[in-house]
């Protein structure tokens, strides 16, 4: 090092001297190397602030849905895959290699900047063309291509383009290994760059720029860099007949390339299936998922790093390459074992947590603990490959290009196929299987290219390997079992609640239901005479009377204080089917003749209407119900359709990606569909909450709908909801005329449905009235809102999900309530006895 | 400990003793009541229990039973529970929420006022009580009285009988019964026999 150091230290002048005219001493220094380690971190850093930077903008442009994200999964990395197999091609060696990654660099900052501005431009224009069936599929592949494909195909190249400084020796590959290893571990910088700072405390404008930065500094350097070195590779000397002759790759490469390949489809498909499981073991928040892909990421680095060392040293690669697989059947076993019979049991109850910080320390445990081992291998497993495959004297863009195509070819192929079909289709269990018999296959391929150039094999002794590690895989594939249905239901407090009810056996629980969908894990379960329903380890309805409460006030509230009285509401959307009770709720209403439901996860409603039938009038099966299977964001962005009501009831906020349903440009797409009238309700949850979270909820909602009025569902232990509602129109609501629609005979149905959560008046409906924008604007006056640009809501709530503040936020909300006169008239003992009810004071029990 | 959450301004013990007996329940679900369960009361319950103590002291003045309050999430709505020599209520922190959603502080304190009508039942007897009458309808007429000491407006009054009427044990008779038995105890403590009226 120091002599290494010393040599970064000379002039130019010296170094070029040096590097061209002592070409031995050069070999053993590579001091240009080093320095290139550095700017490939940079790049890495970027790449992922990029990636998650233009995930978030084009979900809100072609939705969330399973298609959607693997249509952009797909454009992602298939520009990376093109773009690495493609450069030594579309680029000739003439170029300073230096030079040309300094180029495409720049491009990427251009293009990543040409996102942010351009990406709404696209969208506008794709709301124009046709959105369903398969033109809507494949406009929808079309701008994820136009969008990703550009930038990608430039990071993808980077590499490659970077490799022709250096040679096809086991050195020179060693330092390919290095390279990637370094882009990694950059990448691992940038996912808690912009996951746990870029992001939460600024936007995706700010982490843009940042990554642009860091793509125009590395490429400043990188040109600097070029003007004092030698365009000749960096290990220094030119092989026989020029550098880079034509060489192809080594002979028995093609099953290499299968088995690097397969090794890119296990890693990918791991993370979609670890992902899963792991949200669900940890809660689903911005944070986990950056600590998850920062583990993942953490354990690629550290193998590359160790297989780049080790690449340069072995005399069998191939056999490396072999052993890295066969022991990555084994450690995705043991990941497997992991996730479903160690860590839900660990006694850890992040409600005991006094900072969010401690729970990261647990999660972050969790994770090295369960998938550390398998990220490893699949990081050793590349630059082995490389080595594996590489034939002296070929042009190592040619060979790093191909290795990496072909790892991101088979990762795009893992991910589609563990998210799209295996996890849908088979479930985690059955992926995980797949998996160990895909990273054995792989073993195979690298051990048959191992001894195909061996004449002096026994047959029997390749046999019997082969037989062995079949059997092996056999073995492994035994020990993987489901995860536990409690962790899919309970999620994150999995531990103490199976601890809590260990010690009251009569509230045990029984599953009626279990499914892994495309896009969430569902549960149903019997405890007593109730129904549960929980969506990735989180109780999203039931029957139990809060819950029912709350389910019919998002119905019933909006649909009783819209305007057009005598008669009510003709048409609905309602966001997130979940048990069906609130979307059922307008099954009474008698002028109602459309009911649309807009889900995301195809599971749900079927399962709902088996086992909720009862509680949501069986609304599946109403013809006046239509199913839309999307993401709500996308659906109502482009369906010309406009309502009466939209009301909707998303998964927590806490939860990655669904603040995109409380945020201002959605209200503002929610008020554009309404009709004149019409009305806007949303569900605000304020258990698993702080101030903070509320505070930005509401004054979100209160800048799309300031005349928005504030309902509360009442007390249960672990805290309130709230349904916030926003009018198009401003109108009087007259409790009188309120009651006499409740006491026709049409609207028996309505008033039963009340009744049975316990409202049996208009008086006792209209009490749960919390209050409104204009007297709760001194609480919000300074709020942040949340925005496309930051989505500050997810940091938010990723941070406050533990505070159990419930009581004292409504408390507080509770001090700024007035008696609205300009919102509820009427005449008499109703309106007093409203208005006594409103004045008591707010109590906890 | 146990003190600092107990009705302290009753003086006098129920003569109870032996294992745990259930003496009143509101609502269903007894047998779902765990004591493990047991927590600190609400200041807000407490609040509202001392409101109908401090009526309640009135009528029993130096013959109080001493009452300890629980708050439990698997109790039914309110329960009087005799327990190793004292007398336990217990209440669901829920129940006791919806009861003030909806009917307000007067509520709650009718509620308690018909629990301490239990315990003041056991120690001191009136005139107006009919011979005939049940143990829950002698709590009713004690809760009636406890309302009438417990200054209560005509339209808080209107809400502790709707209380009384939606919340009652399996054991109690119909209404009709129940409102004569509490309006007799309400009369005779000094209640406006105007406050009084069906509440529903």
């Amino acid at each position: 090092m120091p002599r290494r150091s010393a040599a970064l230290r000379q002039s130019k002048a010296a170094e070029v001297t040096r590097v061209e005219a002592n070409p031995a001493e050069v070999q053993t220094g590579t001091p240009y190397l080093v320095p290139c380690l550095l700017l490939f971190a940079g790049s890495g850093c970027a790449a992922l602030i990029y990636e998650i930077v233009w995930f978030q903008l084009l979900e809100l442009v072609i939705g969330s849905s399973g298609i959607s994200l693997g249509l952009l999964l797909a454009a992602y990395m298939g520009g990376l895959c093109l773009g690495s197999a493609l450069l030594a091609r579309l680029v000739s060696r003439v170029y300073h290699p230096l030079r040309v990654y300094a180029f495409l660099e720049l491009g990427i900052a251009l293009f990543g900047i040409a996102a942010l501005f351009l990406t709404p431009v696209v969208g506008r224009a794709y709301i124009s063309g046709p959105v369903s069936g398969t033109a809507g599929l494949v406009l929808r592949g079309v701008v994820a291509a136009v969008c990703l494909l550009p930038p990608t195909f430039l990071m993808g190249a980077s590499l490659p383009a970077m490799s022709r400084w250096v040679e096809t020796t086991p050195k020179g590959i060693s330092w390919l290994g290095y390279l990637y290893s370094a882009n990694v571990a950059g990448a691992v910088t940038g996912c808690l760059l912009a996951g746990f700072y870029l992001l939460r405390f600024y936007d995706l404008g700010v982490a843009t720029y940042v990554a642009a930065a860091i793509n125009v500094t590395v490429a400043g350097l990188a040109w600097a860099l070029a003007t004092r070195a030698s365009q000749q590779p960096a290990g220094g000397t030119e092989v026989s007949g020029g550098i880079f002759n034509g060489v192809q790759h080594a002979p028995g490469a093609p099953l290499v390339f299968v088995a690097v390949g397969l090794s890119g489809l296990t890693a990918l498909g791991a993370e979609v299936v670890w992902t899963r499981l792991l949200s669900l073991l940890l809660g689903g928040t911005v944070y986990t998922f950056s600590i998850i892909l920062a583990v993942f990421l953490l354990g690629l680095w550290a193998g590359s790093s160790a297989g780049s060392f080790m690449a340069r040293r072995l005399a069998e690669p191939r056999l490396a390459l072999a052993a890295c697989q066969i022991l990555l059947a084994a450690a995705i076993a043991w990941t497997a074992f992991t996730l479903a019979s160690v860590l839900p049991y660990w006694p850890v109850d992040p409600l005991l947590s006094l900072s969010p910080w401690f729970n990261f320390d647990l999660d972050l445990t969790r994770c090295l603990r369960a998938i550390l081992p398998a990220t490893l291998l699949w990081g050793a497993s590349f630059p082995l490959a490389l080595a594996s495959a590489a034939a002296e004297g070929e042009d190592p863009a040619r060979l790093s290009g191909s290795i990496y195509a072909v790892n991101t070819a088979g990762s795009i192929a893992g991910a589609l196929l563990f998210s799209l079909v295996l996890i849908p289709g088979w479930g985690t269990r059955v992926s995980q299987e797949v998996l160990i018999w895909m990273a054995a296959i792989g073993g195979l391929m690298a051990f048959a290219a191992a001894i195909g150039g061996r004449n002096r094999t026994p047959v029997w002794m390749v046999g019997g390997a082969a037989a062995a590690i079949i059997l092996l895989t056999w073995g492994l594939t035994t020990t993987v079992s489901d995860l536990p249905w409690q962790a899919m239901a309970y999620g994150r407090r999995v531990a103490p609640i199976l601890r809590g009810l260990s010690v009251a056996s009569d509230k045990l629980a029984r599953p009626l239901f279990v499914g892994e969908g495309i896009n969430s894990s569902v549960v149903i379960t019997q405890r007593g005479e109730q129904r549960f329903f929980y969506v990735s380890g989180k109780a999203e309805a039931s029957s139990a009377p809060v819950d029912m409460r709350l389910q019919r006030m998002m119905a019933h509230v909006p649909a009783l204080l819209h305007p057009s009285l005598p008669d009510g509401p003709r048409s609905v959307l309602v966001v997130g089917f979940g048990a069906g009770v609130t979307a059922g709720s307008f099954v009474p209403y008698p002028e109602v003749g459309n009911i649309v439901v807009c889900e995301l996860e195809s599971l749900i409603p079927p399962a709902s209407d088996e086992f909720f039938g009862k509680e949501n009038n069986n609304v599946l099966r109403d013809r006046r119900t239509r199913i839309v299977y999307d993401d709500a964001r996308h659906y109502i962005a482009t369906t010309p359709e406009k309502f009466d009501i939209i009301t909707t009831d998303p998964i927590h906020p806490w939860v990655k990606g669904t603040s995109t349903l409380y945020s201002k440009e959605y209200y503002e797409l929610a008020r554009s569909h309404l009709n004149p009238g019409g009305i806007v309700a949303q569900w605000l949850p304020i258990y698993e909450s702080d101030e903070e979270t509320v505070k930005t909820e509401l004054a979100t909602f209160f800048s799309v709908f300031p005349d928005a009025t504030v309902w509360s569902n009442y007390l249960q232990d672990e805290g309130y909801d709230l349904v916030l509602v926003g009018r198009k129109d401003s109108s009087l609501v007259d409790i009188d005329a309120l009651q006499q629609r409740l006491d026709r005979p049409a609207y028996r149905g309505v008033a039963a449905s009340l009744a049975e959560v316990d409202f049996h008046s208009a008086v006792e409906l209209l009490a749960s009235y919390t209050g409104r924008a204009s007297d709760l604007a001194p609480m919000l006056a300074g709020t942040p809102i949340n925005n496309d640009l930051n989505l500050r809501l997810q940091y938010l709530a990723g941070l406050g999900l533990n505070s159990l503040r419930s009581p004292e936020i409504y408390g507080n909300l509770l001090t700024y309530r007035k008696f609205p006169d300009d919102l509820l008239t009427g005449k008499g003992d109703r309106i007093d006895s409203l208005r006594s009810r409103l004045g008591q004071e707010h109590r906890t029990f | 400990m146990l003190i600092k959450y107990s009705v302290s301004l009753m003086v006098c013990w129920l003569p109870l003793s032996g294992a745990a007996q259930v003496i009143c329940v509101l609502g269903s679900g007894a047998s779902s009541y765990k004591a493990s369960a047991d927590q600190r009361p609400s200041a807000d319950a407490m609040q509202l229990v001392a409101r109908a103590n401090a009526a309640a002291k009135t009528i029993c003045v130096s013959n109080c039973p001493e009452v300890v309050v629980f708050r439990n999430t698997t109790a039914s709505n309110l329960m009087l529970i005799a327990d190793a020599g004292r007398a336990k209520l217990v209440y669901a922190p829920m129940v006791f929420a919806a009861v003030h959603d909806r009917y307000g502080d007067a509520g709650i304190v009718a509620l308690v006022a018909h629990a301490l009508g239990h315990a003041l039942d056991d120690g001191i007897g009136a005139a107006w009580i009919d011979k005939a009458w049940t143990t829950e309808l002698r709590a009713d007429s004690w809760a009636g009285c406890t309302l009438a000491r417990s200054s209560l407006s005509s339209a808080e009054v209107q809400a502790a009988l709707g209380a009384l009427a939606d919340y009652p044990s399996p054991s109690h008779p119909k209404w009709n019964f129940r409102l004569q038995a509490i309006g007799a105890g309400y009369t005779h403590c000094g209640g406006a026999g105007s406050k009084l009226g069906a509440p529903k």
